[in-house]
């Protein structure tokens, strides 16, 4: 009864199938984070918490401590100045951001917190660039809710490492 | 300062990613032969005797590799339909119109695709493709599915 | 008491930049089967299957385990993905201990792949971290790994150099020379790696691995199915896996706390004292050249600062006194989902004594590593030839 017949014809096979796809994606802030850039944006303030438990200071604010999991509930002002903790000279263009490479990122301690935030570095050559250097926030005028709102960390001025 | 914050309630990101995927040898050919023939392959397995459509290199029931491709169908059973009566984007066909589970004559495995939404078309009614005038190698190189006895009745 | 488990079958895929010549479910089957064929059993003979890559974005589809497990026989048998970092092949072959071990199961394949459907995708920031705080910058796994090393050089200045990052990829491509199966199979030389571009810095170019497409796949058996099929099988006899579950910044780079904890946990478990004279060979998962030196310490091979003199006296050569990545490690060979379970299959080979020109001689106990996400995930696999 069946319907077969061997295939008799040559055809050329499709090698690749292609497709594409427009994805919209929505993560919610909830309450922490929203405080967070909210103050970024309107008060240039960087908040962060401190675990009441083992006294680490953390970014970013989170209902509890990276550290050892208790629950926080104080908020603590940072400065927008610290010290570089790592840093690299980066010449991978990023998937989606079009920053100009080569570019030099960070992750930098801000004083008082006991997490690094990765952010990019300004005003300084390549070379100059140290582990251990002291930087301030540079901000951007236009704030829209976002860590980008600083626009790069640049080295601190002499009399700021002094007064620091 | 709460009104500030709810201003933060959710984060939007929008992203745009082109796919690029090798067929493999078999499914390949199948796309192609629905492009250059107007014809469905399937696979048989010369182990355990069963017809995939769509085809694929290897049996799904026993895992033996498969090397015997056929022509199944054109014309097919349906196993299942439902109703699409709204459409969407990339709709497959102008809303309203049927999915349909297919099974060309001489495969054992049904095919997913679409027909007109049409009074006729019920489990075991027997169907035949439309195929397009532009074909590009995809499943939708055929139309729809419709009754095959539509060129009587007209 | 849990059943003892053995690794009674190994295969791996032939690799390539793209491997175009074959879909996903084929591309795994290639490995599955190979695997099937090493344990001298066919696809009937396995109990439960468990599949594992890297991302649900390079593919496009989320549920592939559906696409790819009737390929490899899994029809009618359970089946699960697991899902991780690019540990996830080894947390696949976890995944298949514990179902043995529980006695849920007799024999299980694991198998894992890596098939790039997006034109230049690299795992960012995004794919493993807080939405939320990280996806304000795009930075790839390259400029995260530009500030692990040189984090690590800066908290060991004066011990550890760049040029030690140049010799762990000379090594290891000089070692994949010899392993039939590994990708990049060309000698470079210390100063090839540091005259390279830059990549991000201090990593060059030629101190990156280079991504292929792949897929490997192993069989676990208890111990009874184990001694029937194989005359000497690679007894799981530790594993460790441990999150870090924190965003990147948590996390100390130089010395991994979730590295630490895995390694401590299957050390425990296989009886490992002292991890440097105890096992005889380790393959670590070094996706970029400084990760070996890291892991190698916060493994407990090397004290920390101490990985680049154990490098220059030649310790982790293949003739050294504990070979570090024989097979030529990840450098050398990079199919991103499957690159853990590589590992992990390395190990076991040296173990069963069917590595060839890369074996190692005598090799009782060997180590597998793996690495994910933002260097938040560690899996540790500790093989041995006796129970
Ligand atoms: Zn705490
Ligand atoms: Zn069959």
């Amino acid at each position: 009864m069946r319907h077969i017949t061997e295939i008799s014809s040559k055809v050329e096979p499709v090698t690749f199938v292609e497709d594409e796809l427009e994805l919209s994606f929505r993560y919610w802030y909830g309450e922490h984070y929203g405080r967070f850039y909210a103050e970024l944006r309107d008060n240039r303030r960087i908040l962060g918490m401190r675990c009441e438990k083992c006294g680490s200071v953390l970014l970013p604010p989170r209902p509890y401590c990276g550290f050892c999991h208790a629950p926080l509930r104080t908020w603590v002002e940072l400065s927008d100045k610290g010290a570089v903790d790592t840093f690299s000279i980066v010449h991978t263009p990023n998937a989606k951001e079009l920053i100009e490479t080569p570019y030099a990122c960070a992750m930098i301690k801000l004083d008082g917190c006991d997490v690094p935030l990765y952010h990019l570095l300004g005003e300084v050559e390549f070379k100059d660039i140290l582990t251990g250097m002291r930087v301030t926030a540079v901000w951007e005028e236009v704030r829209k809710g976002a860590l980008r709102d600083i626009r790069y960390f640049r080295p601190s001025e002499q009399r700021s490492i002094r007064s620091d | 300062m709460d009104k500030a914050r709810d201003q933060f309630i959710c984060l939007e990101q929008n992203m745009k990613l082109k796919f690029r995927r090798p067929t493999g040898g078999v499914v390949g050919l199948f796309l192609a032969a629905l492009r250059d023939e107007k014809k469905i392959i399937g696979s048989e397995c010369r182990n355990c005797g069963k017809v995939f459509v769509p085809p694929a290199s290897y049996c799904e029931r026993c895992s033996s590799d498969i090397s015997a491709l056929r022509e199944v169908g054109p014309r097919g059973i349906v196993i299942s339909w439902t109703l699409a009566p709204k459409g969407f984007d990339n709709s497959p066909a102008d809303a309203p119109f049927r999915y349909i589970m297919v099974r060309p004559m001489g495969a054992d495995t049904p095919l997913l695709h679409v027909s007109p939404d049409d009074e006729r078309i019920r489990i075991g009614t027997v169907v035949r493709p439309v195929f397009r005038e532009e074909r590009t190698g995809s499943i939708t190189d055929i139309k729809w599915f419709v009754p095959d006895d539509e060129d009587k009745r007209a | 008491m849990a059943r003892r488990v053995g690794v009674i079958g190994t295969g791996q895929s032939k690799y390539e930049d793209h491997r175009n010549d074959v879909n996903t479910p084929e591309l795994v089957r290639e490995a599955a089967l190979a695997a099937m064929s090493d344990a001298g059993i066919t696809p009937g003979d396995v109990d439960a299957f468990v599949i594992a890559g890297a991302s649900g974005f390079p593919e496009e589809i989320s549920f592939s385990e559906n696409w790819i497990g009737p390929a490899i026989g899994a029809s009618g048998k359970p089946l699960v993905r697991v899902h991780a970092g690019t540990n996830v092949g080894a947390n696949a072959t976890i995944s298949a201990f514990f179902q043995v071990a529980s006695g849920a199961f007799d024999v299980v394949l694991a198998a894992s792949y890596n098939q790039r459907t997006i034109e230049d995708f690299r795992f960012n920031s995004m794919d493993c971290c807080d939405p939320l705080w990280d996806l304000g910058f795009d930075y790839p796994q390259s400029t995260l790994a530009g500030l692990q090393a040189r984090f690590y050089l800066s908290r060991h200045e004066g011990k550890i150099t760049e040029e030690h990052g140049a010799m762990v990829a000379v090594k290891n491509r000089k070692n994949a020379v010899l392993n039939p199966c590994a990708h990049v199979r060309s000698e470079i030389t210390v100063e090839d790696v540091m005259n390279s571009s830059e990549v991000a810095s201090p990593i060059k170019v030629l101190d990156c691995s280079r991504v292929c497409d792949g897929a490997a796949a192993i069989v676990v058996a208890d111990e009874m199915k184990a001694r029937k099929l194989n005359p000497a099988p690679a007894w799981i006899a530790g594993v460790g896996a441990c999150s870090e579950s924190r965003s990147v910044p948590y996390v100390d780079m130089a010395y991994p706390e979730s590295c630490v904890r895995a390694a401590q946990q299957a050390y425990q478990m296989a009886w490992v004292y002292e991890p440097a004279s105890d096992l005889d060979t380790v393959e670590v998962h070094d996706t970029f050249s400084f990760q070996e030196l890291i892991w190698c310490e916060a493994l407990g091979i090397c004290e920390p600062g101490t990985a680049g003199k154990f490098l220059e006296l030649g310790g982790s050569m293949l003739d050294g006194e504990l070979p570090v990545n024989p097979s030529g490690g990840v450098i050398s060979t990079n199919p991103e989902g499957a690159s853990s379970m590589v590992r992990q299959i390395e190990a076991a080979m040296q173990v069963m004594g069917k590595a060839g020109d890369h074996q190692v001689p005598g090799v009782r106990r060997a180590l597998a590593h793996a690495w994910g996400g933002a260097i938040q995930y560690s899996v540790v696999t500790v093989f041995s030839s006796g129970l």
